[in-house]
């Protein structure tokens, strides 16, 4: 093969990085002959970045990358699953697959839906754990989604979940690891690898995504472990045993503790199953107030829960209500909802 | 297609070559003969000058291979991404071959929803294929710092292959050898359990005869699959590879 030939198959310079954009720069889709003005870059993972590009008035976000067939088979996916109208799509909605040069290089992307919102790892440490509930709660019925089209999510860790800003909605973002059930993993993170920590097969199943989950919980309930043991260099398997005793003694996870347990002994094999736990756990959470409360400092305004002191202690004040605040409410409300009932029938 | 069965050499190195066989020779001859040569360099303030990158990306251009240069922290992770994103290209070459032949367009010349469909064709194609995959690994002094993250990578490479439908054979050739040779092949098909065994002896000495280490893995990699008979390969032989022109 002459080097020429070389050349033009590995179109993708030595590092297999698209050239860089900048922002103003214009991205011209070969086939749909659209122009996007490039606002700013979102992020980059291994083999691609996402940006978003202004087209007309709107803004979207564009993934870019050399890899003609890792694009095709991502905008494939999640434009197959968005076709048959399903309700309960959870990924960014896509627009388009189109194709482009820049400086001479062939490159490969798709126009999507751009999410505005926080990753769920800064979510919770701005706004507290006690969010991780309600979060992974949303989570499930997303992934429950996403398994219904007999597909795992594969890539599942807090920066690829983002919750809008406007109404705390959590989206799934970076559809790079979906993988149909039975074959391997396409892109996948250490940590949330079973695989990684000598825990199962890399093959696509709803366990699969189930143990990148329980993992993602207890990062965001202990966040200061992932980066330290990563950085370690130790292997996963070497760290199992260890880690297990974490969760087993780790006050701040006691709540979840019977769930990560049952993900990883094999009793919660599906989403919905691990839905009821979730739900039954947040519900125990908040009858656990003060517990809870104390440990992760949430709190709430004095003045909207005067008739409920007697079960609050020693709480900071913060300044948004949260939910648990309202749910509270809420079961009082309907307690004296009740009771007037009552008190109507006996009169 | 389904019967092809793909032969990868997956160098691993910090340094440049300064023993035996030019390495970008060697890369050549073993794509002449069907085996694609990928290269990682690990980047290392003290060792991977520019030259050391230069040659890398050399030898992966004449082995019809990729090259990457990455920290030891990401070496798990592109031994996979390269090892797939090869096969890939392989199948694409085949495939385009065949559009060409059929339509006279080349995957990347069809429009988008056609595309999809390639794409989808040569994924389920690369998840069925056979691999053979070589892993050459640099064991000269600069690299005893990396020989643990390499053991761990090694491991989780494994795993990923193992997800595959297909077959996969996996072989380790060190270089230099513990004993003062240019090469060691320290396994030839491995299971995890061998693997683990195996990896567990990696041990950094010597010099960096890179050349005779391809020349050594592609001899492996191109031996018929007849169940462990052993060979009488020149290869073999301490100090193999010196010379190509026997294998060619």
């Amino acid at each position: 093969m002459s080097v020429r030939a070389v050349v033009k198959m590995f179109p993708t310079s030595f590092d297999g990085m698209p050239p860089l954009l900048e922002s103003g720069a214009r991205l011209h889709g070969k086939w749909s002959g659209r122009t996007y003005s490039i606002v700013k870059q979102l992020g980059s993972g291994a083999n691609g970045v996402v940006y978003a590009g202004r087209l007309g008035d709107q803004i979207q976000a564009i993934k870019l990358s050399c890899q003609a067939a890792d694009i095709a088979l991502e905008y494939k996916a999640l434009s197959e699953w968005q076709k048959t109208g399903s309700a309960t799509f959870a990924g960014p909605r896509v627009y388009e697959l189109d194709d482009a040069v820049i400086h001479n290089t062939p490159c490969f992307f798709y126009a999507m839906e751009y999410v505005r919102g926080e990753t769920m790892d800064r979510f919770v440490s701005r706004r507290g754990v006690k969010w991780v509930g309600p979060l992974i709660l949303q989570l499930l019925t997303s992934l429950y989604a996403v398994h219904q089209t007999r597909h795992a999510f594969g890539d599942l860790k807090t920066e690829n979940v983002l919750v809008q800003t406007r109404d705390a909605k959590v989206r799934l973002i970076d559809f790079g690891g979906m993988t149909p059930f039975g074959r391997g993993v396409r892109q996948f993170t250490k940590w949330y690898d079973r695989a990684w920590w000598g825990q199962g097969e890399r093959k696509a199943d709803p366990t699969y995504d189930l143990f990148a989950l329980t993992q993602m919980i207890c990062a965001l309930c202990l966040p200061e472990f992932e980066k330290k043991w990563i950085d370690s260099n130790r292997p996963g398997p070497e760290l199992w045993g260890e880690w297990v005793r974490v969760i087993e003694r780790d006050e701040r996870v006691r709540l979840w503790k019977p769930i990560v347990q049952s993900v990883w002994n094999g009793h919660i094999v599906n989403t919905l199953a691990m839905r009821d736990a979730v739900r039954r756990a947040v519900v125990k959470g908040i009858v656990d107030l003060p517990k809870v409360s104390a440990t992760t400092g949430t709190g709430r305004k004095p003045h909207e829960n005067k008739r409920l002191t007697s079960v609050q202690t020693n709480h900071k004040s913060k300044p948004d209500a949260d939910w648990t605040t309202w749910f509270l409410v809420l079961s009082a409300a309907a307690a004296c909802f009740a009771g007037t009932f009552v008190w109507h029938i006996w009169s | 297609m389904s019967n092809q069965i793909f032969r990868q050499i997956l160098l691993i190195t910090d340094g440049c070559s300064n023993v035996g066989t030019d390495p970008v020779y060697a890369a050549q001859v073993a794509k002449e003969k069907g085996v694609a040569v990928n290269v990682i360099a690990l980047l290392d303030r003290e060792t991977a000058g520019r030259s050391g990158q230069q040659e890398a990306q050399n030898i992966a251009a004449a082995g019809g291979g990729l090259c990457r240069i990455v920290t030891v922290g990401q070496l798990a992770q592109t031994m996979q991404m390269v090892t797939q994103q090869t096969m890939q290209l392989t199948l694409q070459q085949v495939v385009n071959r065949e559009l060409r032949a059929i339509v006279g367009q080349e995957t990347e010349e069809l429009p988008p929803e056609t595309r999809m469909r390639v794409a989808k064709y040569m994924d389920d194609l690369g998840d069925a294929a056979e691999l053979h995959l070589a892993l050459t690994i640099d064991m000269s002094a600069s690299m005893l710092p990396k020989i643990p993250a390499m053991r761990d990578a090694i491991r989780d490479l494994e795993l990923s292959l193992q997800a595959r439908s297909g077959h996969h054979e996996l072989a380790i050739v060190a270089f230099p050898g513990e004993g003062g040779e240019d090469v060691a092949v320290l396994c030839r098909r491995g299971t995890l359990a061998e693997l683990n065994a195996l990896t567990s002896q990696l041990k950094a000495s010597g010099s960096t005869p890179t050349g005779p280490a391809i020349v050594t893995s592609m001899n492996v990699l191109l031996q018929p699959s007849d169940g462990g008979v052993p060979r009488k390969g020149k290869d073999e032989r301490p100090g193999g590879g010196e010379d190509v022109s026997y294998v060619v």
